[in-house]
């Protein structure tokens, strides 16, 4: 993997994080709606935040793909999709770490997966799973 | 560790000299990677945080259920340092200077505490992941989001 390649894996999860997102929100109640919608508008900011980087250095900037493999029927589902959604955007943040030495990536790449480490602990602690953290986020 | 750039250099020089005596003792490791000191200020943000959290426990055992999975982690940082937690030295608690003269830290002043540890641990290793190897940077990446995951529980 070299940092062309893990930028478009960010960005590909990104896409998809935010396409799950628009579709578990809508199986939850407020006040876990609004977590939702959080999460959502985050992962829409980082997902500008990679395409300008992406441009700036002249690297294709892929949209989202034309349909995501999720199926979200109730409450349950929802919480588990966002664990899952959570975890692997946090993989991919990582995997970035490890091919760029750019400073710029670098940070917007450990603040990302910080965020994806607090919300999947979020969404563990509603969903009532244990344990709530993880030791290493991001590693596989 | 702080070395000015003529120690560094003196130093890689007897580096140098060992490494080409006849049947030389290993050469020591190159004195200005700066993976050494970024890792060894890593391992002392994780041993500050097992002294928290075992004043913590010693203060307050009821809230053991609820903190010791979050320590076991900082025990699994140090072993991702390559530093792993000694048996039988666990760190003896230290009086803390924002406990109250007048009694005992309540629990929500304990835990406030241990979020306060874990916030700086976290800036400090995110700081550290950018200038970090490429072996490293993902380590200290995944320490500075799992103290900030530990905020969720605090």
């Amino acid at each position: 993997m070299n940092e062309a390649s893990a930028l478009a894996d960010a960005l590909a999860t990104e896409h998809a994080a935010i396409y799950a997102y628009g579709v578990l929100g809508a199986r939850l109640d407020d006040p876990t709606r609004q977590l939702a919608q959080a999460a959502f508008d985050a992962h829409r900011a980082r997902r500008d935040d990679l395409l300008a980087r992406l441009r700036s250095r002249r690297l294709p900037t892929p949209g989202p793909a034309a349909s995501y493999d999720v199926l979200v029927t109730g409450r349950t589902q929802a919480l588990t999709l966002a664990v899952r959604v959570e975890t692997e955007v946090g993989v991919r943040w990582r995997d970035l770490v490890a091919v760029t030495d750019d400073r710029g990536l670098r940070g917007l790449a450990v603040h990302a997966l910080q965020d994806s480490a607090v919300r999947a602990a979020q969404w563990r602690k509603t969903a009532g799973l244990s344990p709530v953290t993880v030791a290493l986020p991001g590693r596989v | 560790m702080h070395l000015t750039r003529r120690s560094a250099l003196a130093s890689a020089g007897l580096a140098l000299v060992a490494a080409c005596t006849p049947k030389g003792r290993t050469a020591a490791a190159p004195a200005v990677d700066p993976d050494v000191a970024l890792t060894a200020a890593a391992v002392a943000r994780e041993q500050a945080l097992l002294a928290g959290y075992d004043d913590a426990l010693a203060a307050a055992p009821t809230l053991a259920s609820r903190l010791a999975p979050l320590r076991a982690e900082h025990a699994a940082h140090l072993a991702a340092l390559g530093s792993p937690e000694s048996p039988g030295t666990s760190s003896t608690p230290a009086s803390s200077p924002t406990r109250s003269p007048t009694g005992p830290p309540t629990p929500p002043a304990l835990l406030r505490d241990l979020a306060a540890l874990e916030r700086t641990a976290a800036t400090g290793h995110a700081t550290a992941v950018l200038t970090a190897s490429r072996a490293l940077g993902p380590v200290l990446a995944s320490l500075a989001a799992s103290e900030s995951s530990h905020l969720v529980l605090l």
